[in-house]
């Protein structure tokens, strides 16, 4: 009886209850009505690429690498803080399936910056028209061993051309030292910074995820990286040793490699270079353009051209909240690779001078100095 | 599914899907006219930007008022159910204790539903059904509802995939 009752009140009471919330559901349907609208006519605009994916589903286990975008994706990147962005792979997983290997002149490793993180197709630099067609072989959170490793497995299949390594400061440096990124195994550089040999080390690479994952404190890093001490000596024997891996394999293939140094957006304005700069252990010997000078002696070491990106970018050439590139950023990334491209075909590696440098950050860096 | 909010960082194409779904229903006409590629090439993404934004910045401020409302008016039958009193013994029983063993099927596993694949309405209603519970049917609409008033639903990643951490 207690049952029947219950089951009673709670059915008279549900019908009340909705009853009084029509007029809730009357001003909620012009909101659905435009969504739903407004999804429709994506999907007949978009076509087959109206599926939205979480870009944890973009990415797949790869033995050695650890991980790489899945290959025959066709759909819109759903990433927090990033603008939905339509990518298209080809079979192997990488951007622009219209552009193979053979048919470029410029094959460009990387991580998300070579990936195209938060550019649609018609956006990204390495689809942009022009002479030589670029090759982005790229994945988010990519370090550069794992960029070299994909240039031992490409080796037969770069003779002739332009290797273009895209370095982004904000993260890959540090990382080539770490095992893991996160959860996920990652191929790392060992004995740098020691007496012993340097070796990228893969043994730890499987599905499994990392068991012991910490806080990686990026700007901190940074920052530190850009003050000469230890862990910047660290971090420059290893993509010394990444470097001279990696110009080794291309002039014995004969490809010619050229490092494009990518600078973090807090680095190209005053106000925020600042605070990057007040992040390190010892402020007063901080330099954002550390990396460069770095990377740019590392380079004539062993016969590889440099390519300053910091030099031709601004802020706005980033994403509003994302630290990777607009669509104005990835026509002048495309525009600076084909001509760095261009005079290393031709026996010379163009660099801006240091007073071009110098005049573009201002105050700030005459006061770091 | 119900969305109440549009996307919270749109693409190029949800902005032109946007500026001509919001002049619907002239809008509908356009694909079967062959014309939808021209009419979304003559729209500025950029121009709707902005009333994106506001748009959406009123479906969320509308969101938090009606869900809680419906809280409001679904709490209402949880106190009209009690109503008809309720089986919970407040005070110890003389004949020993509260606990009643939890139901098993013949493997030995717990029989509760809530098989996983099902979805959460239904595995309400198979509780409610099976656990002398049928008052809690009548949550469902309240709760349907409040699913349809949420704002900015995220994209459920799949299970099993590497990288779902």
């Amino acid at each position: 009886m207690r049952k029947t009752s219950r089951v009673v009140l709670a059915g008279l009471a549900a019908a009340a209850g909705l009853a009084l919330l029509l007029p809730v559901v009357a001003l909620a349907l012009p909101f659905w009505a435009l969504s739903g609208l407004q999804r429709g006519m994506r999907a007949l605009l978009a076509g087959r690429r109206s599926a939205t994916l979480p870009w944890q589903e973009m990415m797949e286990f790869a033995p050695e690498v650890g991980w790489k975008p899945r290959g025959g994706l066709d759909a819109r990147a759903h990433a927090p803080g990033t603008p939905i962005f339509h990518v298209r792979t080809d079979a192997d997983g990488w951007r622009g399936p219209q552009t193979t290997i053979e048919d470029a002149g410029i094959v460009a490793y990387g991580d998300s910056f070579a990936f195209g993180h938060g550019c649609d197709e018609e956006t990204f630099f390495a689809n942009l028209p022009g002479e030589p067609r670029i090759k982005a072989i790229g994945a988010n959170g990519y370090n550069m061993a794992q960029g070299l490793l994909w240039m031992r497995r490409h080796a037969g299949r770069l003779a002739g051309k332009t290797v273009v390594w895209l370095v982004f400061y904000g993260n890959d440096l540090y990382e080539n030292l770490q095992p893991n990124m996160g959860r996920y195994r990652m191929p790392f550089v060992r004995g740098a910074g020691s007496a012993g040999p340097r070796e990228v080390v893969t043994e730890h690479i499987s599905a499994e995820p990392w068991t012991f994952v910490s806080r990686t404190p990026y700007m901190d890093l940074l920052a530190e990286i850009c003050t000469p001490g230890p862990l910047s000596d660290r971090v420059f024997d290893a993509a010394g040793f990444l470097v001279a891996e990696a110009a080794g394999l291309c002039a014995e293939v004969g490809a010619r490699l050229v490092l494009a140094g990518i600078p973090h957006m807090d680095a190209l304005e005053p106000r925020t270079r600042a605070r990057l700069v007040a992040n390190s252990p010892d402020p007063s010997s901080c330099d954002p353009e550390l990396p460069d000078r770095r990377l740019r002696e590392i380079c004539g070491r062993h016969g590889a051209g440099f390519l300053a990106l910091g030099e031709r970018l601004e802020r706005s050439d980033y994403l509003e909240e994302d630290v990777h590139w607009s669509a104005a950023g990835n026509r002048k990334v495309a525009a600076a690779i084909r001509e760095v491209a261009g005079a290393a075909e031709a026996g010379a590696h163009p660099r801006r001078g240091a007073s071009h440098a110098e005049g573009a950050r201002g105050g700030v860096r005459a006061a770091s100095l | 599914m119900l969305r109440l909010t549009l996307e919270r960082r749109p693409g190029r194409d949800d902005l032109v899907a946007f500026g001509l779904a919001a002049r619907s229903p002239a809008a509908w006409v356009l694909p079967a006219l062959g014309l939808l590629p021209a009419a979304g090439a003559a729209l500025r993404p950029s121009a709707l930007a902005r009333p994106w934004r506001m748009w959406n910045r009123a479906a969320r401020g509308y969101g938090r008022v009606a869900r809680a409302a419906v809280l409001g008016v679904a709490f209402g039958v949880f106190t009209v159910v009690g109503r008809a009193g309720a089986r919970f013994a407040l005070h110890p029983s003389p004949s020993g204790p509260g606990w009643t063993p939890k139901a098993r099927d013949a493997a030995g596993r717990d029989a509760a539903p809530g098989a996983t694949g099902a979805s959460w309405a239904r595995r309400l209603l198979s509780w409610s059904r099976d656990g002398e519970n049928g008052w809690a049917a009548f949550l469902v609409p309240f709760l349907l509802l409040l699913h349809a008033l949420e704002a900015d639903a995220s994209a459920r990643a799949a299970e099993e995939i590497y990288t779902l951490y």
